[in-house]
């Protein structure tokens, strides 16, 4: 380990006499103890001020950190209240949330449950078809692709094998009027339709043209509203509870209606009821008079 | 590796928390700063005392240590601040020991052959002469002589210009010749 040697100003001839004889001088050199102290002293200086510094290092890192999380929160929170701001987490998450009337158009809110929705059966749009809904979700892909997507032709009205059910009985006077002029989907039935259900475009038609045949029956039959709700029941396949324009049947009316069936001697139309109802409310007690039309 | 490095690079990198660069720098510089100290101050233990506080200031400016002039010349400037405060201290350059021939021929025997009687007489009359300068000559003369510093480097260590380190070593090497002659 030999040093280099500096670049140096050339001796001159005096210097350099001097110089030899300088160096022929007895060489003191420290003491090997006093060697390792300084260089204990100097790697100890290094430790303790490595320390700091990765202090420093991991303090300013941490820093970083916390900011860029609290950025990541900030942001996802914004996104998250400028998504709608207009809906609530529980609207967000029901199938279908409700159907909403409008003199121009079907409003039908979807939610995240259709995102798996077939595609709807090309075909064009009947002469007499309705306005074209208006798919309130903006934030689902889906769902403006199935309010884009050509409406099918009216289809036969669903059997039984048709999960969904859509209740006549609970429009009034005025909204059948107003149909006449404008269809559309009053009332859709949350509690009628399976979680697992998807409303398609299709599905949406054959739903108008129900509703419209209904509303024909209403009109024809204004005076008659029992047998309209017959008629609704047939439609479905099964007596299925009756909602208002704004929401579905809240479950005492409900289990009313179903002990209005019994005493009707509908016995079969109130045990499809009561399991739908059941179905649709599972935590809720039944009653002990409709517990054994449940288990049979 | 660290061999190959230059002086200022190992002081860089020791001051970035790499011990071992001091370890190597040291090694180059610690018998020429000793020799520089002993000179001086011609006493073992002291020379040992102000080499160490040399050393640890070095150690403690690490971080502030900036490769504007060769390391050599920035060690040597800190070992002439340290004698200037030793001086300072002392108020006067203390003379000479009164046994200092007697110390030097003893020295001389246990490392010259004797048989080596005219560069043994050389060796001491030089030791003798480099006592009697005065020690800001003395200082310039160690660092041309030993160090081989070119005046100006001499000039940055002392503090001083170009021209009065000329004047001092040219004044220093007078009085060596001349107490040289036989």
């Amino acid at each position: 380990m030999t040093a280099p040697k500096p670049p140096t100003e050339a001796h001159d001839d005096q210097e350099r006499e001097l110089a030899r004889i300088l160096r022929a001088l007895p060489a003191g050199e420290p003491s090997p103890e006093l060697d390792a102290r300084i260089l204990r002293s100097a790697a100890n200086a290094s430790a303790s001020s490595r320390k700091p510094h990765v202090r420093w290092f991991a303090s300013a890192g941490g820093l970083w950190g916390i900011g860029a999380a609290a950025a990541a929160v900030l942001a996802l929170g914004v996104s998250w209240q400028m998504l709608d701001p207009s809906r609530g987490y529980g609207e967000r998450t029901s199938p279908v949330s409700v159907a909403q009337e409008s003199d121009s158009a079907v409003v039908v809110e979807l939610g995240e449950t259709r995102r798996d929705a077939p595609q709807p059966m090309p075909g064009p749009p009947p002469a007499n078809a309705p306005a074209p809904a208006r798919v309130q979700d903006s934030g689902a892909p889906m769902a403006k692709a199935v309010a884009e997507a050509p409406r099918p032709a009216p289809a036969a009205p669903a059997r039984a094998s048709e999960p969904l059910s859509f209740p006549h009985d609970g429009l009034d006077e005025g909204v059948a009027a107003r149909s006449e002029a404008a269809p559309k989907v009053s009332g859709i039935d949350v509690a009628s339709v399976e979680s697992t259900t998807i409303l398609t475009a299709e599905q949406i038609g054959k739903v108008e043209a129900r509703q419209r045949k209904a509303a024909d029956a209403n009109l024809a039959a204004r005076d008659a509203a029992g047998s309209a709700r017959e008629q609704s029941a047939d439609v479905s396949g099964f007596a299925a509870p009756s909602a208002t324009a704004t929401g579905p049947m809240k479950p005492a009316a409900w289990l009313a209606q179903v002990r209005q069936l019994l005493a009707a001697n509908r016995t079969e139309e109130a045990r499809a009821s009561l399991k739908l109802f059941h179905k649709r409310y599972p935590n809720y007690v039944v009653p002990a008079d409709l517990a054994p039309l449940l288990r049979e | 590796m660290q061999a190959e490095l230059t002086d200022e690079e190992l002081m860089l990198a020791y001051g970035a928390g790499e011990a071992s660069a001091f370890e190597t720098l040291y090694s180059r510089h610690r018998g020429p700063l000793f020799r520089f100290m002993l000179h001086q101050v011609r006493d073992h233990g002291t020379a040992e005392e102000l080499y160490q506080d040399v050393w640890q200031r070095v150690i403690t400016a690490r971080a502030r240590y900036q490769p504007d002039a060769r390391f050599s010349t920035w060690l040597f400037q800190i070992a002439h601040n340290r004698l200037t405060d030793h001086w300072r201290a002392l108020q006067h350059r203390p003379p000479a020991p009164a046994d200092a021939e007697e110390r030097t021929i003893r020295e001389a025997d246990q490392e010259t052959p004797e048989r080596q009687l005219s560069a043994f007489e050389e060796r001491r009359r030089l030791q003798l002469a480099l006592e009697e300068l005065p020690a800001d000559q003395r200082e310039v003369v160690l660092l041309r002589l030993e160090q081989e510093l070119s005046l100006e480097q001499i000039g940055q260590i002392t503090g001083v210009g170009r021209e009065t380190v000329k004047s001092r070593l040219r004044y220093a090497i007078d009085k060596l010749r001349l107490r040289l002659k036989p």
